[in-house]
């Protein structure tokens, strides 16, 4: 199996806090990867590294085993990365479709000329946005809102047509950043399905942070786990599930709570 | 979607109408002065549509546009009138260096904020303004460039009906080439990085050249005008493109309703005949003026124009709601 | 020369950042640039000056001017900003640069369009007293420092420890959760514009005794440089604001002297532009919220 998605012995210092040390770990393609720590873990830090927001202070952050360190975000979407907000980012003003024709941006070619002298071929590519859009937000289960305005649905709805609009830049691996926050157990447990089918059916590798562990325990193949800006694990989720150190970074050393978590 | 729909004809057959009485309104409207009106209507029209697609559509606060129509008057007022180029180069030049200039001031400054924005673009446009003041040996500094020809139809010097009728068709184009570019692909570009640039920048837009872009095309239409302008009045002055006439412009868009295709029509319109239509009332008028703009601002926040785009309300509905609004304050100015 | 500039840019400066502050201060509660502002100081010089030319002594017509401008600066809260604190910040400046008008054309017909003099009804002479052989200060010029430091100090003491003070820093940080903590937010907004338009009365009077006139347009050149200093020191932060005025000022003074004095108004900008391409934040401003 190829590798997607590299971090390098990466480290990210702000100013004297050292919020990642010496993290490497790797993406690999067809695989849904979770990424979990405590609060205040780098797990966001480390999803900005690779999303570049910030290079890494040291080490490297490599994409189909290039070096991107100096890639601004834009560009690593046009090689095949996107990726979803914790808090979620849509454009608020525009209808759900307009959110997603504009994730076909750079899948898409029109320029200034084609753009104001409505040139054939510049109808054709926008009618062919409107299309894909549009099967994009069915693919969500979004088709019947094509129409309404992003800031008029529900929660739940808002984070699948951002998970559309991150899909409609054709990625290659998606980054999802706490997708399942704040939603109920239907919305979780249809999220679960939506992200098994992004796989499966688009055959995207998928990176996710969640804190849900009950979601990361059913959907990761593996996990990574963060604390204090280290590393302390990585394997499948049973392995996760026991390990020592896992255990003691979210739980201390209560044995009900322990029991409780192995049980998930 | 039917709702939208019916808004989209409403503001359909609302602009055909307009474009009508455009077309006609030299028919009807013969006195000398009403004329002179009507050419200053196009030229802020076609400077509002050009300031929307900066303001409105991408959503960068920039308060120099005057500058830039300065600047196309200039070149005009500079290579046709001083070095006698003919006026099809001077129309063409203008356009570009306002451009250039345009991107110039641009490229280091796109990377500030929202209001850290504004502040360099009122500072550039002063700087601008003092440059036009005090280099004698380009701009005749305050005294100005006098004499620029008029062009020629039929052998005869245009007069203000031709005036017109070329304001309103660079108007119209200014109009057309931001619709076109509103509402396709580069267009939704523009609208992500309004709404959310750092959403905008994770499905693939590179902020930074899409503003530039935005900035680049609307100077080189601020540019157009700015020389239709020269041609018009025969002279350019440092005082003609001040600080006031750059507020003026924002608040055309803002008032018509920033990112609607009607909006800066309907708000270039009623800013510019507003402190004729007062004149009756003497020095006041420009009180009231300010007074008015005030009160519109309250009623329609969203702008004028703004109803058509974000499902309209009764001007009863908005007062009761913005009385409300007040009261309880609970969102901030965002 | 070089010391004579900076005593003169010095001076300059502390104005600027009197009325620097009051766009700093709104721009910290409302996030929205009050363009009104720097009228509301030219009609604080005017109140000056017409309580000084009908007899009242400097300081009590001082006072009176300030409690003028704070009532102005309240009523133009409320009736021109209030209703619109929940639409877009646009909506709010296009607003503003109403009022701005309004207020301008309202000077121009209340007072005429003409300069007028203001030292005349000071009832002290202006006199100078050199510090080295070729460089002065005048009692003015300590006069409008002690009094802008003076001023400053007391905004500090009032932020840093008085009840509504610390209401106004909460409200600035979180207005939601102030709100929540029962403070009366609507109160507070209206405190802001009460201080930084008393404040500007000042800045007012003194911008009019330094340069000797009182005209309706000078808000705009005073109001655009004292919300470049606002910008400068970082807006929204209050000793950004007195750093950024005092900056500019001195600059201003230095460049129009050194470089060339056609294009004072410009230097301001120039040296504004290159801070904010090295730091986009101005020098003291917080980093953005993500």
């Amino acid at each position: 199996m190829a590798v997607l998605l590299e971090a390098k012995n990466v480290s990210k210092f702000f100013g004297g806090v050292k919020a990642l040390t010496d993290v490497s770990f790797a993406v690999k393609e067809g695989e849904i990867l979770g990424m979990i720590g405590p609060n205040g873990a780098g797990k966001t830090t480390m999803f900005s590294c690779m999303a570049g927001v910030f290079p890494p202070t040291e080490g490297e952050v490599l994409m189909f085993g290039k070096n991107v360190n100096a890639l601004p975000t834009h560009k690593r979407v046009e090689m095949g990365m996107a990726r979803t907000f914790q808090n979620i980012k849509l454009f608020a003003n525009c209808s759900a479709a307009e959110n997603v024709m504009a994730g076909r941006h750079c899948r898409t070619k029109n320029w200034l000329l084609p753009t104001i002298f409505c040139t054939p071929g510049g109808r054709k590519e926008e009618k062919e946005c409107r299309e894909s859009a549009l099967s994009y937000l069915e693919f969500v289960g979004l088709g019947e809102k094509s129409s309404l305005f992003a800031r008029n649905l529900p929660y739940g709805e808002q984070r699948s047509l951002e998970i559309a609009r991150a899909l409609a830049t054709e990625p290659k691996v998606i980054l999802l950043d706490e997708p399942a926050a704040g939603m109920n157990e239907i919305e979780k447990d249809a999220l679960q399905v939506l992200v098994q089918r992004i796989r499966e059916e688009l055959k995207i590798t998928v990176l996710i942070i969640e804190h849900d562990m009950k979601v990361v325990m059913n959907l990761c193949d593996r996990i990574v786990v963060l604390n204090q800006g280290e590393k302390i694990c990585e394997g499948t989720p049973q392995v996760v599930r026991t390990d020592e150190k896992v255990i003691e970074a979210y739980l201390g050393s209560s044995q009900g709570r322990r029991e409780r978590f192995v049980k998930h | 979607m039917k709702e939208k729909l019916k808004n989209i004809k409403k503001e359909k057959l609302f602009g055909i109408l307009v474009l009508l009485f455009a077309l006609t309104a030299p028919l009807f409207i013969t006195k000398a002065y009403n004329v002179h009106l009507l050419v200053l209507c196009a030229i802020y029209v076609g400077l509002a549509t050009s300031m929307n697609l900066i303001l409105g559509y991408t959503g960068l606060f920039t308060l120099c546009h005057a500058a830039f129509f300065g600047m196309g008057a200039y070149t005009t007022a500079i290579l046709v009138g001083k070095f006698g180029l003919p006026i099809w180069t001077g129309f063409v030049c203008s356009g570009f260096i306002a451009a250039l200039f345009g991107l110039l001031i641009a490229w280091p400054s796109l990377r500030l904020r929202g209001d850290y924005l504004a502040i360099v673009t009122l500072g550039f446009g002063q700087i601008v303004r003092l440059i036009e003041l005090n280099e004698q040996w380009l701009t005749n500094g305050a005294m100005g460039i006098t004499a620029i020809p008029k062009p020629k139809w039929f052998g005869q010097s245009f007069g203000k009906v031709q005036f017109y009728y070329l304001a309103l068709v660079i108007a119209l184009l200014i109009i057309f080439i931001v619709y076109r570019i509103a509402h396709t692909r580069i267009g939704r570009a523009l609208i992500a990085i309004r709404e959310d640039d750092r959403a905008a920048m994770a499905i693939g837009i590179n902020v930074r050249s899409y503003k530039m872009l935005a900035f680049g095309v609307g100077c080189f239409t601020a540019g157009l005008m700015g020389s239709v302008y020269a041609h018009y009045i025969s002279f350019v002055a440092p005082d003609q493109y001040t600080f006031q006439i750059s507020v003026n412009i924002f608040i055309m868009v803002v008032l018509g309703g920033m990112g609607t295709t009607m909006g800066p029509v309907i708000g270039a319109c009623l800013l510019t005949l507003l402190p004729e239509v007062l004149r009756f009332i003497g020095d006041w008028r420009m009180l009231i003026y300010g007074l008015l703009l005030v009160v519109c601002m309250i009623f329609r926040p969203q702008g004028i124009m703004g109803s058509f785009q974000i499902g309209g309300t009764s001007i009863w509905t908005t007062i009761r709601r913005r009385i409300e609004r007040g009261k309880h304050s609970r969102k901030g100015v965002e | 020369m070089f010391s004579q500039q900076l005593i003169n840019g010095l001076t300059l400066g502390t104005i600027f950042a009197l009325v620097a502050l009051g766009y700093s201060m709104v721009y910290g509660v409302l996030f929205f640039v009050n363009f009104a502002h720097a009228d509301v100081m030219m009609f604080g010089a005017y109140f000056c000056l017409v309580f000084l030319s009908s007899g009242v002594p400097v300081v009590l017509s001082l006072i009176l001017a300030m409690v003028c401008c704070a009532v102005m600066g309240a009523v133009i809260e409320f009736v021109a900003y209030r209703a619109l604190r929940g639409s877009s910040r646009l909506a709010a400046m296009a607003s503003a640069l109403g009022v701005s008008t309004a207020l301008q054309i309202a000077a121009q017909l209340i007072f005429g369009s003409q300069t007028r003099s203001m030292r005349g009804h000071l009832s002290f002479e202006v006199k100078q007293y050199y510090i080295t052989d070729n460089a002065y200060i005048t009692n003015l010029q300590m006069l409008t420092i002690v009094v802008a430091v003076c001023m400053m100090a007391a905004l500090q003491f009032y932020l840093k420890k008085t009840r509504s003070g610390k209401a106004l820093r909460a409200t600035a940080q979180d207005r939601e959760a102030a709100s929540l903590m029962g403070i009366n937010t609507n109160r507070v907004i209206s405190q802001t514009f009460m201080i930084g338009s008393a404040l500007a009365a000042v800045g007012g009077f003194l911008v009019a005794a330094t340069y000797d006139a009182v005209y309706p347009t000078m808000s705009i050149s005073v109001g655009n440089k004292a919300f470049a200093s606002a910008i400068l020191g970082g807006i929204g932060n209050i000793p950004g604001a007195m750093i950024g005025g005092v900056l500019i000022g001195i600059v201003e003074s230095l460049g129009a002297a050194y470089l060339s004095s056609s294009y004072r108004d410009a230097i301001a900008f120039v040296v504004l532009i290159l801070v904010l391409l090295i730091k986009p934040t101005g020098i003291m401003g917080r980093r953005e919220k993500k």
